[in-house]
């Protein structure tokens, strides 16, 4: 059913911050929408004195801090416990609640490493690369190691290979897709090393690979990168850069730092922990 | 009860002070002396001419006859205007001049009951003016009476209180008021309609064209012209009408000897009252009842001035759908402001209902949210906010509130005026 949730009157005077994301909760439907969303990022201790204070105190929701604080008492686990605070504060309904349930069913019989990419890919979708290949290099089998199971660690050398790309570092990124055909053996990853070839020659690229790919598909693909090369030359960074240089001479130079700045400011945030 | 619980009316011709004795549960009139007419403090001030000192009322004239102040009248118009006066080359704003008058009015009140601070005031005018009234709220601060202390009704609310606080006999049918000023001749009818819950008083106000100078009635044809027009007017207004009390008031009804034949008809089966200060012990009726903890007044009061409908909104809260009022049919406009913030879950406006009292039924009104930016389910929060220019006129303010850290707000606005 449509429509609009009455929000409760608590303005909240201290926020609870939550470190993964940097960021502040200031409602209680807003630790709804954290706990929903982003529950492979919880992990023990996270109902702690501060977050029952921010309930209780900030959110005016006294009933429910005690009975968390009951459950707790009585050991419940943690998934039992952000049940608790999703039923209690209407936010989602129950439709919302049965899909959770299953989320949290599946991220239960999970395998450690799979939780660990989940919050990896969580991490990489926020733009958080630095701390996306972290973790993805904490799934990873080390050197000597035997590997379980292929996929999976296909998957994760994929986006790795993703993130270092982000990053500028072509050459990793290269090394990470290399490794990912040789365990899944798809052809798209070698469109996207054939990508890396054409942005950047100097990337070490086993030639022995592309050379695999018939001339008609890599044809496909060069045409593929033009289009993009094309239309990204009128889009987002290089059309705040074109419109820098063409500010009248005085402005230019403003402009440019300007716009220099904010690059380098989205790019420690992209290698930001 | 600590504090004064004031009731004041102010108008351009004259100003009066009503303090409610909470031991006698009744309103009182305040003079400048203890003498009955001096409850009708002609509303001017005056400054002493090379001192500090400022006088009011009849004081005010004295000095200035006498050439030793300088003396300004009609304080609400100038107020209106946001005008200015310039005595002994020293500009002064309608606040200072209105807040000077108001000072001293209160220093009444203060004086006569050993009282130094106001618990409730509700000022009453002929009409609601919003830059007279925010004028007043900023006047109030400067004198240090907090907001929600204050409130401002116009003389059809105090009419309605203050017959409402009578003995109900006096209201059981329907009940005039004949209000004769140098401002004109005014005419009020309360209606208190029984069968519904709640019960709805009605106050129809109507500005007579009969109004004539009250300078016409100190010769004695002027007075039997005077009576004549009134005659009409009360023949007209009261024909086929179950009115059974009538009030007189004003300054033009504080001699009643030009007015036999008028007497003669509205006296005809009907109890009459004729006073000064109706509108004042209105005012400190209600300010009493700002007071309490239940109202003494469990009616939609309707007239002008007042909201005619109720808004209401579709909402979900605890998980259950259900209907939010969020303006009560018969609110103060210049106090019916609500803000309520919501969660938009899939939904891309917000929808109300505005329900009269009387008249046609109710109308469905949709607010388009499309121009804020797109996010996904449940995480848009807008704040709501519905607030009156006037008792029809309302307008509609949505703000888009982002939802936290997570989708920061946009900062836009949409604004829509209705007449409801």
């Amino acid at each position: 059913m449509s429509g609009l949730i009455l929000c409760r009157d608590a303005q909240v005077r201290h926020p609870f911050y939550i470190k993964d994301l940097g960021i502040n909760l200031y409602s209680a439907e807003e630790l709804c929408y954290y706990i929903y969303n982003h529950v492979f990022l919880i992990e023990e201790p996270f109902f702690g004195e501060e977050l029952l204070t921010f309930i209780g105190t900030e959110c005016r929701l006294a009933d429910l801090e005690r009975k968390l604080r009951q459950w707790k008492s009585q050991e419940a686990d943690l998934g039992s416990l952000l049940l608790v605070v999703l039923q209690d504060i209407p936010y989602y309904n129950e439709m919302e609640l049965k899909v959770f349930k299953n989320q949290m069913h599946q991220l239960r019989n999970a395998r450690p490493e799979e939780r660990v990419k989940q919050k990896a890919d969580y991490m990489f979708r926020q733009k958080k690369y630095e701390a996306a290949l972290h973790l993805y290099e904490s799934v990873l089998p080390a050197k000597g190691e035997t590997m379980e199971d292929a996929s999976f660690t296909g998957r994760v050398y994929y986006n790795r290979g993703a993130a270092y790309a982000q990053l500028f570092s072509f050459a990793e990124a290269a090394a990470c897709f290399e490794k990912t055909y040789e365990l899944l053996g798809e052809e798209d990853v070698l469109r996207h090393l054939y990508f890396l070839y054409q942005i950047d020659a100097s990337v070490p690229v086993r030639t022995d690979l592309l050379e695999k790919v018939p001339a008609q598909q890599q044809y496909r693909w060069k045409e593929e990168f033009e289009t993009i090369k094309k239309r990204e030359a009128f889009a987002g960074k290089a059309l705040a850069a074109r419109a820098a240089l063409e500010k009248s001479a005085f402005r230019r130079e403003v402009a440019v730092k300007d716009l220099l700045l904010d690059w380098k400011k989205e790019y420690r945030s992209l290698v930001k922990e | 009860m600590a504090g004064l619980i004031v009731g004041m009316d102010l108008c351009d011709d004259y100003s009066q002070i009503s303090v409610f004795n909470g031991k006698l549960l009744d309103a009182e009139a305040v003079g400048t002396t203890g003498e009955e007419n001096s409850c009708m403090i002609p509303s001017v001030v005056c400054k002493q001419k090379g001192g500090e000192k400022w006088f009011i009322g009849e004081e005010a004239y004295r000095f200035a006859l006498q050439g030793e102040g300088t003396m300004v009248d009609k304080p609400v118009k100038l107020l209106s205007k946001q005008g200015t006066a310039t005595i002994e080359g020293v500009k002064y704003t309608a606040e200072d001049l209105v807040r000077i008058f108001v000072e001293q009015m209160l220093a009444l009140a203060k004086k006569r009951y050993e009282e130094t601070e106001v618990a409730s005031l509700v000022i009453t005018f002929q009409k609601k003016d919003a830059v007279v009234m925010d004028s007043l709220v900023r006047i109030m601060d400067r004198i240090g009476i907090e907001r929600e202390k204050v409130h401002m009704i116009n003389h059809a609310e105090a009419f309605l209180f203050y017959v409402l606080s009578q003995k109900k006999e006096i209201w059981a049918n329907q009940t005039c008021l004949f209000d004769l000023t140098a401002d004109g001749l005014h005419y009020y009818e309360l209606n208190v309609m029984r069968g519904r819950r709640p019960q709805v008083a009605e106050v129809a106000h109507e500005s007579l064209e009969e109004g004539f100078s009250l300078e016409i009635l100190d010769s004695v044809s002027g007075g039997k012209l005077a009576d004549k027009i009134l005659c009409s007017c009360a023949e007209r207004q009261l024909n086929k009408k179950l009115v059974t009390t009538a009030f007189l008031t004003g300054k033009g009804f504080e001699t009643t000897e030009w007015a036999s034949g008028f007497l003669k008809i509205i006296c005809n089966k009907r109890r009459v009252f004729s006073g000064q200060s109706l509108f004042a012990r209105g005012a400190s009726f209600l300010a009493y009842d700002y007071l309490q903890e239940i109202s003494a007044y469990p009616y939609v009061c309707l007239c002008e001035g007042r909201v005619p409908a109720a808004v209401s909104m579709q909402v979900k809260h605890e998980g259950r759908e259900r209907q939010l009022i969020v303006v009560s049919a018969g609110s103060n406009w210049y106090e019916a402001k609500t803000s309520v913030d919501f969660i938009l879950d899939d939904t891309h406006s917000v929808d109300f209902t505005v329900t009269p009292v009387r008249g046609p039924g109710q109308k469905r009104y949709s607010l388009s949210l499309d121009e804020f930016p797109a996010r996904p389910n449940k995480t848009t929060r807008v704040q709501v906010i519905f607030s009156f220019s006037g008792d029809k006129e309302m307008t509609v303010r949505v703000i888009d509130k982002g939802f936290g850290d997570f989708f920061p707000e946009s900062g836009r606005m949409i604004r829509q005026d209705y007449s409801i």
